[in-house]
Order: C-alpha cells, then sequence, then structure tokens
C-alpha cells in the first residue's frame, strides 16, 4: 500500500508514517460507524469524514506538532489511499469474481466504470506529481480531503490566487490524460 | 515530457489561461514565439482547460462513488429483522439519494402484507422536515390510483427518521422493461400514457410529484405502469431543493438533476408544469435513448445543456454518431412527436403543455393519426419567439400564477376541517381546472397566446358563477387573485376583487387577524391607485380589526401604521408621516427579526420621507441599511434591490453627488427591464430619476427622451391624474425652464398643478413647487403681472402650511422681490428680500448657492430702491462667495457678475464696473441668435464700461446690437427689453 505512495508530496515533510497509518485506519472505522448510525446509505461526505478524523487523531502523541492543515494534508492522502485500494479491489473482483453487490438504483451500470477512472485518476496524479508536485498536492488535497483553495495557500505558503492556478493547471494536464470531460460529451 | 519542460508549458499556459480569449493568440505568440513543439503543448493544455471545470466536477463524483461503494461494500446496508414502525425488515431493495429502500412485511399481525419501505436518510430528518411530513402524508395517503403505487403508511422511526412504506411493486424500470421486450413506438408512447395517467390524477388533487424519472416508474410484468414516490419531494419540501442546489456529486442529492425542471434547479416556484417538463425528460429518454438534459455537461444551476432547446429530438445526437442507442427509428419521431417533445421541454414553464392532459391529448391524437394541438397554434416556434420577446412579461405574470397554485391550494387546505376537506378540495380542484381549461391551447382560438393574465380574467369571471354557495371559498380566491391584480399594477380591478373579498366575508369573520390582512391589501391598491382618502380609511379600519385581536402590537399591525405613514407623506403631512413611520419601525424590529422584507421597507418609507423633508444623511443611511437588508435576503437580481438602488440613486443626487448616481440608476433599469413587463411604475420611476440625473449635469438633451418615455408609461399605467405624473411633469417642466423654453414651462407646470387640483390637493407641497415654476417662467417670460399673482399665490399658501419659517417660503419670497423690482417696486422688492433674508438666516439649512444668488437679488433690489452702498456690499459678498464654492457655477458668477457690473456703474466706480462687465463679457460668449439672450445681457453690461471710457459710439452699437437680438428673443415688451431700450434713450440722449 505504502508502495504506491505518490511522490514528492511537498508537504508535510516528514510525514509520520505511524500517523499515517493511524489516519487511514481512522478514517474506516468512523466511516463504518457513520454507516450503522445511517442505517445504511451509499452517500459519504468525505469532506466531514476528513475533518472528523483530526478531531479525533489531533490530541494524539503522534500528531503533535502537527497543524491543522498539514494533518488535513495527511487525511487527505489517507482517504485518497483508502478509496484507491478499494477500487482496486472492487475493479478486479468485478473481473473475476462472482460476488455480487447491491449497487445504488441510480447509474448503477457505471459502478464498475467509476472504479476503473478512479484508479486512472490515481495512475495520472502520479505523473502529475512527478512532474509539477506542487500541483499533484492540490489535487490530493482538493479532491480527497476537501481542502478549500485558501487552506491549501496556507499549507503551501502560497497566495490563493497561486493555488487556484496550480488547480487550474492541474486539472488541465489531467483532463489532458484521461479526457474524463471529453468522454462525458459523447 | 520532462521537468525542464513542463515547467516552461506551465509559466505560459499560466498566463494565457487567465487572459482573455482574445488576448491569448497575441500572448501565445510572444511566449512561445519560434518554439513549435512549446506551443502545441501549450495549446494543447488550454484545450483541455476548456473541459476543466467539468474534470473537476467528475473528480469530485469519483470520489464521492467510490467512496459510496467503499461504505456499501463494508457492512451490510439494513438491519434485517429490524422493526421499523409496524413493519419487519426482510432485506435491502436499493439506495437511492433519499434514503435506503428496504422490503418489508407487516408485523403488526393484522394482515399479511408486502411493501417496500422507503427510510429517509439523515440530514433529511430535522424536525421541521417531520412535522411537514406527518401533516402531509395524509393528503397523499388519498391518492388512489392504479397507475400509482399507493402510500401505505409513514411515519418516524425510533431514531426520528421519516419512514414511508409504500405498495410494492414487483416490476422492472421503466427504460429496462423497454429495452428488455424491445417494444415499438407505439407501445413506448402507450406506456408514456400510464404514466399521464397518473400525473392528471395526482394533479386534480393538486398534488405534484416533482421527481419524475425513470427509476421511479415500475412497470409489472402484465405491463401495467406503477408510479413511485408520488409527493415525496414536496414531502421534504425545501431540504430536498436545495439540496438539489448544492455543488457535489450526483449522488448526494435528494433529487435527479437530470429530469429536474429548469425553475427547480434554480429553486423558484414549482406547479404541475414542472412535472409537464420532467414527463417530458422521460418521454424524450424512452423514444430516443438518450437523456434530455446532459448534466453532466453543465452541472450549475439552470444550465441545462437542453439537447431539446438546440435541436428536434429526430435529428438525434450530434456527439453520437452511432444510432445504436436509439431504440426508434428517428424518422419516425419527425413531425408530431419532435412538436410535442419540444412543447413540453421548454424552458420558461408557460410555454409547455399547461396540462398533463394536454399532453396526453396531443399524444393520443398522434397515435390516431390525429393533427395535434401543438400544430394548430400554427407555428410553435414563432411562439416561442414571441415569448421570447416578451419574456419578461410573460414569465412575471405566469410567476405570480405558480403562486396561486403552489400556496393558495394547500393552505387552504390547512385551514378547513377535516369533514369538508375532501369535498372543498374537489371543488377547488374543479375551479382551478377550469381555470386551466381556458388556458389550454386546444380550449381557445389563440390557444398558446392566452397569458397568465387571461387566465386570472377568466378566473375572476367563473368566481361569481362557481363558487357563490361557497362564500368563505369565494372569498379567498377574490383575495389571491386581488392580490396578483394588483402586484400586476392593476388596481381598479384588484380593489374589487379585494372589496369583494371583504363583502363575502363580512359576516362572519370582522374580527379575523385576515379580515385585516385583505383590508390592509385593500388600503395599499387603493394608495397605490392615488385614492388617498379611501386608503387611509380601509387602513384605519385594518389597525382597528388587527387590534381586536387583543394585540397592541403586531407586524401587521406595523404595516398599517406604515400605510398610514406613507398616505400622509404622500399628503404632505411630514410630522404625522414621520411619527406613524417610525411607530411602525420600532413595532417591526420588536416584532420580527431582521433582516426581514419588512423592516426594509419601512427602513425605505421613512427614508422616503426624510428625502421629502431634506434631511438626507438621515435618508441615505437608512436607504442603505434597507438595500443591504435587501441583497442580503435576495441576492442581486430581485425588484427589491432595483427599488432601493433608485432610492439611493435619488439621494445621491440631492447630496450633489449626481454622476455617482448614474450607475445606480443604469443597474436599476437593467434589473426593471429584466424582471419587468414593458410598462411598469417602477421601471417608469428609475427611467424618470435617470432623466433627473440629466438633467442637473445639464445634459438636457440625454433627459428629455428619458422622462418622456416614462410620462407615456405613467400615462398608460396609471391614467392622467396620478401624483406619480405630476411629479414627471413638474421635471418636465424645469427642463424645459433650463432650455429657456418658458411656454413649455408653464405648459408643463400646469398640467402637473392640474392633476393635483385633481386630487383635491391644490397646496400640496408638489404642487406649490409645480406652481413656483410657473410664477418664475411668467416672470422670465415678460409676463409680470401675471407672474406676480401666482407668486403671491404661492407664498401664501406656504405661508399658512409652514407658517412663516420655511425654508420654501423664503425662497417664494424671493421670486416675488424679483417680480416686484422687475414691476418698478423697488422698495416692496426690498421689504420682501429683506424677510426672505431674515428667514434665510433662522433656518440656516438654504443651499449655500441658493443662497448666494438670493443675495444678489436683494443687492439689485437695494440699487433700485436708491441704497447703492448696502447694494454694493451685498452683491461683493456674493461674487466672493460664489467665487470661493468648490464646485463653481459659471453662469450663477455670470449673473453675479452683470448685476455688479450694474451697481457699480449706477455708483460712478467705472474701474470696477468695467472689470466686472470684461469677465461677464468672457464668460457668456456669444450664443444661438435665435434663442440666446444671456450674451445679449451680458454685451448690453460690456457697453455700460464703454460708455464710461467716453467710447459712446461703440457704447450705442453694442447696445443696439444687444437690444435687437433681445427684442427677438424674448419680445419687444419683455422687462429685459424695456430695460435696454431705456439705457440705450439714456446714452443716445447723453
Amino acid at each position: 500500500m505504502i508502495a504506491a505512495e505518490p511522490q514528492g508530496l511537498g508537504e508535510p515533510r516528514e510525514m509520520p508514517m505511524r500517523l499515517f497509518a493511524l489516519v487511514y485506519d481512522e478514517l474506516r472505522r468512523i466511516a463504518r460507524r457513520q454507516r450503522r448510525g445511517a442505517g445504511g446509505l451509499a452517500t459519504l461526505n468525505t469532506t466531514a469524514l476528513v475533518h472528523e478524523t483530526y478531531i479525533k487523531l489531533s490530541p494524539s502523541p503522534q500528531a503533535a506538532g502537527l497543524s491543522r492543515s498539514h494533518f488535513l494534508a495527511l487525511a487527505a492522502r489517507a482517504m485518497r489511499q483508502v478509496l484507491v485500494d478499494h477500487a482496486r479491489t472492487r475493479a478486479c473482483l468485478k473481473r473475476g469474481g462472482d460476488i455480487t453487490f447491491t449497487e445504488p438504483q441510480e447509474g448503477s451500470a457505471s459502478a464498475s466504470g467509476d472504479m476503473v477512472e478512479m484508479l486512472a485518476l490515481d495512475q495520472a496524479l502520479i505523473a502529475l506529481t512527478e512532474l509539477d508536485a506542487r500541483a499533484g498536492s492540490v489535487v490530493e488535497w482538493h479532491v480527497f480531503g476537501g481542502l478549500s483553495m485558501e487552506e491549501i495557500a496556507e499549507l503551501q505558503g502560497v497566495t490563493p490566487r497561486t493555488a487556484y492556478r496550480d488547480w487550474r493547471r492541474a486539472r488541465a494536464f489531467l483532463e489532458q490524460t484521461l479526457g474524463f470531460a471529453a468522454h462525458e460529451q459523447t | 515530457m520532462d521537468s525542464a519542460r513542463w515547467r516552461r508549458v506551465s509559466e505560459a499556459f499560466d498566463r494565457i489561461a487567465e487572459a482573455a480569449a482574445e488576448d491569448r493568440g497575441a500572448l501565445l505568440e510572444q511566449l512561445c514565439g519560434e518554439d513549435g513543439e512549446l506551443r502545441q503543448d501549450v495549446e494543447t493544455l488550454l484545450a483541455a482547460d476548456a473541459r476543466g471545470e467539468a474534470f473537476g466536477r467528475r473528480a469530485f463524483e469519483l470520489r464521492a462513488a467510490t467512496a459510496g461503494i467503499w461504505l456499501h461494500d463494508h457492512d451490510v446496508a439494513a438491519p434485517i429483522d429490524a422493526l421499523i414502525g409496524s413493519w419487519r425488515v426482510v432485506r435491502e431493495l436499493g439506495l437511492g439519494g433519499m434514503g435506503v429502500v428496504l422490503l418489508v412485511d407487516r408485523a403488526d399481525g393484522q394482515f399479511e402484507q408486502r411493501a417496500a419501505l422507503k427510510l429517509i436518510r439523515r440530514g433529511l430528518d430535522n424536525e421541521v422536515v417531520a412535522a411537514r411530513f406527518l401533516r402531509e402524508r395524509q393528503i397523499l395517503a388519498r391518492l388512489s390510483h392504479p397507475n400509482i403505487a399507493r402510500l401505505l403508511d409513514g411515519g418516524l422511526a425510533s431514531d426520528g427518521r421519516p419512514y414511508l412504506v409504500m405498495e410494492y411493486v414487483d416490476g422492472t424500470p421503466l427504460l429496462d422493461y423497454c429495452a428488455r421486450h424491445r417494444l415499438g413506438l407505439r407501445a413506448r408512447v402507450e406506456l408514456g400514457l400510464q404514466v399521464c395517467a397518473a400525473l392528471q390524477f395526482a394533479h386534480r388533487q393538486l398534488i405534484v410529484h416533482l421527481d419524475v424519472k425513470p427509476s421511479n416508474v415500475l412497470v409489472t410484468e402484465g405491463g401495467e405502469v406503477k408510479l413511485l414516490d408520488f409527493g415525496i419531494a414536496k414531502l421534504l419540501g425545501a431540504e430536498v431543493l436545495g439540496a438539489l442546489k448544492e455543488p457535489g456529486p450526483a449522488k448526494d442529492r435528494a433529487l435527479t438533476p437530470a429530469y429536474a425542471a429548469p425553475e427547480q434547479l434554480q429553486g423558484e416556484p414549482v406547479s404541475t408544469a414542472t412535472d409537464v417538463y420532467s414527463m417530458g425528460c422521460l418521454l424524450y429518454e424512452m423514444l430516443t435513448g438518450v437523456r434530455a438534459n446532459d448534466l453532466s455537461l453543465s452541472d450549475q444551476a439552470g444550465e441545462h445543456a437542453d439537447r431539446a432547446d438546440r435541436e428536434r429530438p429526430s435529428a438525434g445526437d450530434p456527439h453520437n454518431g452511432d444510432t445504436t442507442r436509439a431504440p426508434i427509428p428517428r424518422h419516425l419521431l419527425r413531425g408530431d412527436l419532435d412538436l410535442i417533445l419540444c412543447k413540453t421541454l421548454q424552458r420558461e414553464p408557460e410555454r409547455r403543455y399547461f396540462t398533463i392532459e394536454a399532453l396526453a391529448q396531443d399524444l393520443r391524437s398522434h397515435l390516431r393519426g390525429m393533427p395535434i394541438a401543438a400544430h394548430r397554434d400554427g407555428a410553435l416556434y414563432r411562439l416561442g419567439k414571441f415569448v421570447t420577446r416578451h419574456r419578461v412579461g410573460v414569465a412575471f405574470a405566469t410567476l405570480s400564477f405558480g403562486i396561486l397554485l403552489a400556496t393558495t391550494a394547500f393552505a387552504m387546505w390547512e385551514t378547513s376541517r377535516a369533514r369538508e376537506q375532501a369535498r372543498r378540495a374537489q371543488i377547488v380542484s374543479d375551479f382551478l381546472v377550469g381555470i386551466f381549461r381556458v388556458a389550454d391551447p386546444r380550449g381557445t382560438p389563440g390557444g398558446l397566446r392566452l397569458s397568465a393574465k387571461d387566465v386570472l380574467d377568466s378566473a375572476t369571471k367563473r368566481l361569481e358563477t362557481e363558487l357563490d354557495q361557497y362564500p368563505q371559498l369565494a372569498s379567498s380566491f377574490a383575495e389571491v387573485l386581488g392580490k396578483i391584480y394588483q402586484e400586476l399594477g392593476e388596481n381598479d380591478r384588484a380593489i374589487v376583487l379585494l372589496q369583494r373579498s371583504l363583502e363575502l366575508n363580512s359576516d362572519r369573520s370582522q374580527n379575523d387577524a385576515a379580515y385585516g390582512d385583505t383590508l390592509a391589501l385593500l388600503g395599499r391598491a387603493q394608495y397605490e391607485k392615488g385614492d388617498y382618502a379611501a386608503a387611509l380609511r380601509s387602513a384605519q379600519q385594518a389597525i382597528d380589526t388587527h387590534r381586536r385581536q387583543g394585540k397592541t402590537s403586531s407586524p401587521m399591525i406595523a404595516n398599517d401604521l406604515a400605510l398610514q405613514g406613507e398616505i400622509a407623506r404622500r399628503q404632505g403631512d411630514f410630522a404625522r408621516a414621520e411619527r406613524l413611520l417610525k411607530e411602525a419601525l420600532a413595532m417591526s424590529h420588536a416584532t420580527l427579526v431582521a433582516p426581514h422584507t419588512q423592516i426594509a421597507a419601512q427602513l425605505n418609507q421613512l427614508a422616503a420621507l426624510y428625502s421629502d423633508m431634506h434631511r438626507l444623511p438621515d435618508g441615505m443611511m437608512l436607504t442603505e441599511e434597507a438595500l443591504r437588508m435587501f441583497r442580503n435576503l435576495y441576492g442581486e437580481n430581485h425588484l427589491d434591490v432595483a427599488e432601493n438602488l433608485v432610492n439611493l440613486a435619488v439621494f445621491r443626487m440631492q447630496s450633489d453627488r449626481i454622476a455617482e448616481s448614474l450607475p445606480l440608476f443604469d443597474e436599476a433599469i437593467a434589473i426593471c427591464r429584466r424582471l419587468l413587463p414593458p410598462d411598469h411604475p417602477m421601471l417608469a420611476d428609475a427611467l424618470a430619476g435617470r432623466a433627473r440625473a440629466f438633467d442637473r449635469l445639464g445634459r438636457y438633451r440625454e433627459a428629455e427622451p428619458l422622462y418622456l418615455e416614462a410620462l407615456g408609461m405613467q400615462r398608460r399605467l396609471l391614467g392622467n391624474q396620478h401624483p406619480a405624473l405630476a411629479a414627471t411633469l413638474n421635471n418636465l417642466s424645469v427642463l424645459r425652464f433650463h432650455e429657456d423654453d418658458y411656454a413649455g414651462t408653464i405648459d408643463f407646470s400646469r398640467q402637473a398643478m392640474a392633476i393635483w387640483a385633481a386630487q383635491g390637493k391644490p397646496e400640496h407641497p408638489f404642487a406649490l413647487i409645480s406652481k413656483s415654476h410657473l410664477a418664475v417662467a411668467l416672470r422670465d417670460s415678460g409676463d409680470l403681472v401675471q407672474a406676480e399673482q401666482v407668486g403671491r399665490e404661492v407664498l401664501d399658501s406656504r405661508m399658512r402650511l409652514e407658517g412663516d419659517n420655511g425654508l420654501a417660503v423664503s425662497i417664494s419670497m424671493d421670486d416675488l422681490g424679483v417680480t416686484l423690482r422687475l414691476s418698478g417696486r423697488a422698495a416692496d422688492a426690498v421689504a420682501m428680500h429683506a424677510r426672505a433674508q431674515e428667514l434665510r438666516e433662522k433656518t440656516s439649512s438654504m443651499p449655500a448657492m441658493e443662497a448666494a444668488v438670493a443675495e444678489v437679488q436683494y443687492a439689485l433690489s437695494k440699487s433700485a430702491a436708491g441704497d447703492q452702498t448696502g447694494a454694493r456690499r451685498d452683491v461683493d459678498a456674493a461674487v466672493a462667495k460664489l467665487r470661493a464654492m468648490k464646485t463653481q457655477n459659471p453662469a450663477q458668477v455670470a449673473s453675479a457678475l452683470i448685476a455688479k457690473a450694474h451697481i457699480a456703474f449706477v455708483q460712478h466706480d467705472d474701474a470696477a464696473g468695467c472689470a466686472a462687465a470684461t469677465q461677464a463679457l468672457e464668460m457668456r460668449p456669444p450664443d444661438d441668435p435665435a434663442t440666446g439672450w444671456r450674451h445679449a445681457e451680458a454685451q448690453a453690461a460690456y457697453a455700460a464700461c464703454q460708455g464710461a471710457r467716453g467710447q459712446t459710439v461703440q457704447a450705442r452699437n453694442e447696445l443696439q446690437s444687444a437690444l435687437s437680438t433681445v427684442q427677438r428673443v424674448r419680445g419687444a415688451d419683455h422687462w429685459m427689453t424695456r430695460a435696454m431700450r431705456e439705457s440705450l434713450r439714456l446714452l443716445v440722449g447723453a
């Protein structure tokens, strides 16, 4: 799992691996609890989840000395990892396994397609991060962690305008590579 | 690509992407130069950037989809065997935007029943939703129709979440059914007709579905359609619509935007027309295999990528060359079905079929090969153009109409007794259906051209004939209709209907708050019409009725007080108006929570009063507060915002920040033109205001057409006797005065005065303003006798009204003083000016420039009366003041200089006289010899200077030339002409 970790995350520089593992586990735990509480629904507010994880873990010793933004960035990465891992499992099952899933009513046909696209997004993001580490981080934090441009700017030590510029460039790169929006038009 | 190259591409991309489209080419050239490869990389990236936002949305969607599946796979979705209400969970059927759907059995042992239980998801389980839910599920339970999955039960689960139990339908989703059975065109249309039947039935009960989509339509193996989730969207209300508008992945949403009507996406009032639209989406997809709206292309609310808007359904999907997805050969859709679908999918509700029944009728006609109604109109597209052209008016009218449907019917249900409910509902329903029938394109010649107003007119007629057995209902409808007419600016009809509503109600509920509200509405309509006496009576009755509710203060009483205050203001009783409006505002603040429309409206009313009272800083502060409140409540594009922009602009103008008022007027006019019919009082106000700004800036040519447009509009809307017309006429008279058109000034002033006279208010402050303009115009046109008479009347009226202490009184005295001096009664003139000055010093609120101008006139009168020393001292002081002003008014400075020259020559101070006359001549260069007299006046002063220097020949020639000009322009008998003739006689005599 850690091997697939994208390279060149600018900040936080010294990622405490143990904290990452902790966040990863906590994300899953909170998500499960949310789910039980809700009696089963397919929607999940990932941004809220990331923030709740922070609230839960920030007093822990591993998180000591880490700012809120740094923690959220870390959680964003964990979120990305959780989802990409699951998409991979799910895509494999779809191809080989015989397990059937109950799926959300709307757009059920596209669920396995979504998983494949998620994996492709992850790959393209790795490529982007190699070329342009800051832009890669923006995507990870914004899409997976739900961090706002202001939060990202603070974390990067740049202006929100620069953060947005990075996001725009990153988007263009990824869209050029993946063509998600171009395909949608067909 | 290596990172060095990427860096170069990035740098260029960042700059070009931020540049405006038209600058991009040059920038690309500049940044990439000869490097063709770089250029290509950047261009490719820019092309992808055009889809950047869509990509962003897709990325978020993917995250949510994966997260959903992650969660789903981790735990069993539903607690099997759990009890919810009296239902036991058997298994999960699926997950939807609103929550989980469970297969359940009845557990209370009464009888065996299998059903589908929908557990509403968290976030939609707040108290408001729960309360409405419990109240309204009763209505839904009555929906018994073979094509509607019945609502069996509903309640709150132990954790507080609402749930609904529906008839379990063992069926296949509509689109799957069509595909599996490879249904042909006819079979598909027939399935669609079953959906229509379900909707039509519900609409007759005034229940709207609001979430019609393929997955809500199941088809049993017997081919019977069952429509699910009826009224659930309505039941859950605004929270669902709110969730719909939030950005984010589609699955987080309760409703499905792809099938939602534009008005739903924009959070506007919904009606049965909303279901017509969604029905169109459903048919479109059944027949073409593609969605009518692909929201993935444009996720923003209201930005439907409407295929139906772009091309006919039969034209196919331009993005998809292959036709394998098309279940029906395209050519079969050409013609009727194209028209039917287009008409159903119109963006504006009023352009769609008025009822599902009308749509169904056309579908049936098509199947039978009969002509359809959409054809009968001749040209749908011509109509489309007509409506587009008149979009504002039509949309405005329909909006009000939508409110009638959405609130009245339900409100009535809530207030009526349970036993009467069904019967009443049927009456209401038949009544409304009747209204619809009139508007049904098939029903009348001209069909679709009927506007919502025609529908209202028809409703008004039917009110008396069909509801005469039910006075309560008739009364409610009369009130609603009256209110709508008032909003449409038809005050006469509004008054009739509101009075009828009161009559119908009079024996039963004179003590009702509602009765008081109707009285207040009536008062408002009478006020808008300009019938102040009646309006005052109605407002007082409203207060009395509201006070009988046992409360001394309430928002309603505040509202009534404010109406009285506004009437007092319009009647010119400012003290009473201020007292009433302040009391109203205090009461509103005490009984309502800000920001609130009523508070904002009353802030405005008080501000308007302060404007009339010239308390500008107070008024401006209140207006800004109100504008903030309205923007807070409504955003930018709202009529109340427009109104406040106008008010603020007027204050800026009054505070001499005239240029700053123009953009405010422009913004307000733009909002009005977007939201209002072509003729509307508010638009007229904004136009007149903009005209006044140009007027004050001296840009008369730009002002006049705006005034005239406003005046025409006011005449058409308000008739010829409305006070608003008087204001515009007054302003036109001032404009004409500035253009030296005294005849025009006199004419417009008299028209304005006539209106006030017809209102029974010949001494209204505004009437007196027009009258004082009349007096000045008469004087400057040369008619001193009449000028004195009218001037004295104005002065008498003002002194009677304001006592001996008003600013206006002081101005009239100065005006009259000038007339007396010109009439050769210098001593009377001096006495008049002296009193004026005394007042001026007492009130100290006279603007500095006007005060200096008055002093110049006083000085001239003193000189005429023989007091040369005093005259010279005063005129020197006035000239100095005028010159010292931050914004100089050259016209007034020149006039003062001529006065000074005149006085100096009389004093034999030739040096000072010549200096002043020379400056005056420079400031008044030759003007239009056909209409100008100012140059001639200065020329005459300069001639005096030449005479003083002994250059009598030149002096005579100059004076002769000035005289002939003035004689031509102002007439042989004009006082200016006579004065010059006298000067010439003296000069020649010397």
